[in-house]
């Protein structure tokens, strides 16, 4: 297969542009994995972007942070910036695969990828996150939501990438679990997950965003999980369960939520535990 | 393009797409570096890329261009072992040997960015290399008697 490696994002936008049939190559921990499996087109070209430092950022500005598509995991894991903000991302990146796979993959490649077992598209979507496309055309802005259209499948047409994540600080808490095991036993691949976002007003959860990730062909938002968890100062492990365990059902069918049910339902009481915490600690 | 190799400049035609286990074992014929799952999973074939600890059957040669990458030969010197083999050794850390390479390189990472790693720190940096023989003990046991002595 031919490789190309742009050293800046003008050459990666003239390759793009020039190029119909070819890979990006965004940390690869997935892409390699479909090369050894050889079920990549080997008339394709990978279009590694690896060497474009320009692409290698984290950076706060009032409002949001901004995250550039070369960063990988472990530094999201060490960012001061992310640790301060994003707690739900510090967790994702520091248990996504092993510590080889936190060194190379990246958590553009991550969306990129819009495997609905994904880490990254549950919690980008609970934090209002933007998702920034780059072409020949110019840039567009995208919701996650807007991004990842199903199963593997996302909006970029060719000529596009994803240049930057744009994640607004507005949320002061968040969280995320998965639970899951991998054939391997070592590397947790999600089986079910729940992103969460929220503000304390007045000692009560405010802006809440509950999101249920791996539990369909894409992350799932619950809103009645998000206006239980506003509407309840005293918030009963068993209603919380009980209702997590009637809005699984009502977006699968009975035989996938009968293998999730386990899984998410030890998610969301780490969750409950989490949102105690975070309102003990404001009352203390 | 240019790699640096258990501190050699190579130079190279090889085309860029080929994975970097491929290189490493086929064209500079440095088999210690193992192959198990092909999938990033095992560690088998973890090697040291600029310092980091990284799976080389997911890595194509094009993107360690001018890098520095270590292999488990590039640790022995002057035909006497590296500190952390002799502790394998020592403490009974290798069984069948299979995952030896690819978990002394991670070591080896851990104690690059830190010399004095406590046990955590020890079986994080080990939990993305399986070993079916040793039950990780031996391992851990091994790296704590020489920690802050590299």
């Amino acid at each position: 297969m031919n490789y190309i490696s742009p050293l800046n994002e003008n050459e990666l936008v003239d390759v793009l542009s020039k190029n119909d049939n070819y890979y990006i190559l965004n940390g690869g921990t997935d892409l390699i994995v479909l090369l050894n499996d050889q079920v990549l087109n080997t008339n394709y070209s990978f279009i590694d972007i690896s060497k474009i430092k320009e692409l290698n950022y984290i950076v706060e500005n009032d409002d949001y942070v901004s995250i550039g598509a070369n960063v990988k995991f472990h530094q999201l894991e060490k960012s001061e910036i992310i640790n301060k903000y994003f707690n739900s991302i510090v967790t994702a990146a520091s248990e996504v695969g092993s510590k080889q796979i936190r060194n190379l993959g990246t958590i553009v490649g991550n969306i990129c990828n819009s495997s609905p077992g994904g880490d990254f598209p549950a919690i980008l979507h609970s934090l209002d996150a933007i998702i920034v496309v780059n072409s020949i055309n110019g840039e567009n802005k995208y919701s996650i939501d807007e991004f990842i259209t199903g199963f593997r499948k996302n909006i970029l047409k060719p000529g596009e990438y994803v240049s930057k994540i744009i994640v607004p600080k507005n949320k002061e808490y968040s969280f995320y679990q998965k639970y899951g095991l991998s054939h391997s036993r070592k590397v947790i691949i999600a089986n079910a997950a729940i992103a969460l976002s929220f503000n304390i007003c007045n000692q009560k959860l405010c802006d809440v965003k509950v999101v249920f990730g791996a539990c369909g062909e894409k992350f799932i938002e619950s809103k009645k999980c998000s206006e239980f968890l506003v509407f309840n100062t005293k918030i009963s492990i068993d209603e919380w369960l009980n209702l997590i365990e009637e809005e699984l059902y009502n977006i699968c069918s009975k035989d996938y939520a009968d293998m999730k049910i386990g899984h998410l339902k030890a998610c969301a009481a780490d969750c409950l535990d989490f949102i105690n915490d975070s309102l003990g600690g404001k009352n203390e | 393009m240019k790699l640096t190799v258990n501190g050699e400049i190579i130079e190279t035609n090889v085309n860029p797409s080929m994975r970097l286990i491929d290189f490493l074992r086929n064209e500079l014929k440095l088999n210690g570096t193992k192959e198990g799952c092909s999938e990033g999973e095992c560690g088998a074939c973890t090697i040291i890329v600029d310092g980091i600890a990284t799976t080389s059957c997911i890595m194509l040669l094009g993107s360690v261009e001018n890098k520095e990458i270590i292999t488990i030969e590039g640790l022995a010197k002057n035909n006497e072992l590296d500190i952390i083999q002799k502790s394998f050794i020592n403490n009974g850390a290798i069984q069948c040997g299979f995952c030896s390479p690819g978990m002394i390189m991670s070591v080896k990472a851990l104690l690059m960015e830190n010399s004095n790693p406590n046990e955590n720190e020890i079986r994080k940096a080990i939990s993305g290399n399986l070993c079916r023989c040793t039950g990780y003990q031996n391992i851990v046991d091994a790296v704590l008697e020489i920690k802050g002595e590299e």
